[in-house]
């Protein structure tokens, strides 16, 4: 009982501090200009609501933004989910020279932090003449960039039986057919992971975009809000209106997909 | 339809041999089941067939083909697995159609056999449930129909009872066996369970460590099994198998002295089947001693008692009504027509 009352009391202060800035973030955007931070009461006493207008106006085509980022983010989900579950089945299923070999390579690629292959990564694209397009952004994804996703597959597709790829096989199908009738439908909890985890990593994501993206049409939701900070004469007011807008999806999408996105931890927790 | 022609299959996994130079021929029309002890090899033999494991050497043929070459679809032969391999998305219908939509069956006569397949086994009810909605034996019934609804050349059968409750296995041995009194489709069935063997087969193939040990209609290979293991594994309870030596014409074990098949010293085993040793009937054919009771199952229909014999034990299954208790000493008799011997090296049969 008492272990139960301590679990309960150390989630609690966990849930409190994780907590604390939204609820900042909130009272302070509610606040009349430039009253915020010295008055925390303030957005409570006299909630300014116009605030969120006037900071999306400031912002500049927020239209314009939220299209660029959703577009970015719908194809990474696609890009992600197609080719890494066809590269996780091809790791769980078809026996090939060299497979295991090559998975510790696909894992190994893990490890390497991001900003180790920026640049090199940068030559290339701007060498394919891809600089301030969204194609550095999505095209990482459609060539199975992400390994934990191909693992998250791989182990998932190696958990169904494999009676079922058998039996498929001698009712004649090949490959592509069993990935596609039976693998793939099968595997619908993964790919809701997946698909939640890349719109979370591909929503917030600002340093892909702000290395690859100049130009002020294709400006994504994050690289505008970065613009806010650099701009004097934005009160933090409205700055934090602002990314309560950008991250009101994310928070929105979490709550809702919550179950699946633990599914996922738990899946690559499981196996190995 | 189509005979099954297996010639000197041999199949490593890395440095395990698991197959060993089998061979074997099934008629056209015939049921043959491979019996034997899990990892003896029977499921790899059959998924030699499939063509889902790769021999290292030797032929398959089915029909006038050969057919090791080919993929599993090629063979054109349908299997039935012990966990039913059922595909979980997919309804009923769908799972019987499936078979059949990768052949461009077109719509009209793939909802007719649908039908026609799911009246035969008694599905029509079911057809628009999911696999995870029904029960063992309709889930058994559902992988039989995707199996049959494709009128296969040869149908495998890897274990498909063993997950299946007593008396529902009974129903669906007997399922089965209606269904190949009905299809006559030449049939390969695998099983760990000797009873299954000699009821569904007829023939079976008993396998031990990837070598067939004798192949012969059930009752042949009960009556006369070719090897001590054979003896041990088909029939049940097990024969008692007493291994001792064999000199000037005697043989002994424990207690029990009696004529040898042989003048030769030479190590022997002495099978006798359970129910071939009775209670205080002695006659002129019969060997006859006594014996200590050591321990007594009744169970209802028989009542297996237990005899020291040496520092073996000698089993006897006597009739249900029959009043033994431990500690009890008896006298005991096996008649000696139903003994057989083998050679304890080899293990084969003597006579």
């Amino acid at each position: 009982m008492s272990a139960r009352l301590f679990n309960r009391s150390a989630l609690a202060v966990a849930a409190v501090l994780f907590a604390l800035p939204f609820a900042f973030l909130l009272v302070v955007s509610l606040a009349p200009e430039g009253r915020g931070l010295e008055d925390l009461s303030a957005g409570l006493v006299e909630p300014h609501p116009e605030n969120y207008r006037l900071a999306l106006e400031k912002m500049g085509g927020f239209g314009r933004l939220f299209a660029n980022t959703l577009f970015v983010t719908v194809a990474s989900i696609v890009g992600q989910c197609v080719t890494c579950s066809l590269a996780g089945y091809a790791f769980a299923r078809i026996p090939f020279r060299g497979r295991d070999l090559l998975f510790a390579c696909v894992l190994a690629t893990m490890m390497l932090p991001e900003q180790v292959t920026a640049i090199p990564r940068f030559l290339l694209f701007r060498e394919a003449g891809l600089v301030d397009t969204f194609g550095p952004l999505i095209l990482p994804t459609v060539l199975g960039g992400a390994p934990f996703f191909v693992f998250l597959f791989r182990q998932y597709f190696l958990s169904l039986p494999i009676e079922l790829d058998e039996a498929a096989r001698l009712d004649g199908a090949g490959h592509l057919r069993i990935y596609w009738s039976i693998a793939l439908p099968l595997a619908r909890p993964m790919l809701a992971t997946v698909a939640i985890f890349t719109f979370l990593g591909t929503w917030n994501d600002f340093w892909t975009p702000l290395i690859y993206l100049f130009s002020d049409e294709n400006r994504t939701l994050t690289l505008a809000l970065a613009g806010f900070q650099r701009s004097f004469n934005v009160a933090v007011e409205f700055m934090l209106a602002a990314s309560a807008v950008v991250l009101a999806p994310c928070v929105l999408v979490y709550f809702v997909a919550q179950k699946v996105f633990l599914r996922g931890v738990r899946v690559a927790a499981s196996k190995h | 339809m189509a005979a099954l022609d297996l010639r000197n299959v041999t199949v490593r996994f890395g440095e395990h041999t698991v197959l060993r130079d089998v061979s074997l021929s099934v008629a056209d029309g015939e049921f043959v089941v491979l019996v034997g002890p899990s990892g003896c090899g029977k499921s790899t033999l059959l998924r030699v067939v499939a063509g889902l494991v790769r021999p290292a050497s030797g032929e398959v043929r089915i029909g006038e083909r050969r057919v090791d070459a080919l993929e599993p679809a090629e063979r054109d032969l349908a299997m039935v697995f012990q966990n039913y391999a059922l595909y979980p998305h997919k309804t009923v219908a769908q799972n019987l159609a499936f078979p059949l939509e990768l052949r461009r069956v077109p719509r009209a006569e793939l909802e007719r056999r649908v039908r026609e397949t799911a009246e035969t086994l008694g599905l029509s009810d079911l057809l628009e449930r999911k696999p995870g909605a029904l029960s063992g034996g309709q889930m058994q019934r559902v992988a039989l129909g995707r199996a049959l609804i494709r009128d296969p050349k040869l149908f495998l059968f890897d274990e498909p009872l063993s997950n299946l409750d007593a008396k529902l296995r009974h129903e669906m041995r007997a399922e089965i066996a209606r269904l190949h009194q009905r299809t006559r489709v030449t049939s390969l069935y695998v099983t760990h369970d000797q009873s299954e063997a000699l009821t569904l087969g007829g023939r079976i193939a008993v396998l031990d460590r990837g070598r067939f040990e004798q192949v012969g209609a059930p009752l042949a290979v009960f009556a006369r099994p070719a090897t001590r293991f054979v003896a041990g594994f088909i029939g049940s309870p097990a024969m008692n198998l007493l291994p001792g030596r064999a000199r000037g014409g005697r043989f002994e074990v424990g207690e029990l002295s009696l004529a040898a098949p042989t003048d030769a010293t030479r190590e022997l085993v002495l099978g006798v089947r359970p129910h071939e040793v009775a209670l205080d009937a002695a006659d002129a054919r019969d060997v006859s001693l006594e014996l200590d009771v050591t321990f007594v199952e009744a169970l209802g229909t028989q009542t297996l008692v237990s005899f020291r014999l040496g520092e073996h034990e000698l089993r006897a299954s006597l009739d249900g009504d029959a009043r033994v208790r431990i500690g009890e000493r008896k006298r005991v008799s096996l008649s000696r027509s139903s003994l057989h011997w083998f050679d304890q090296g080899t293990g084969l049969r003597l006579d």
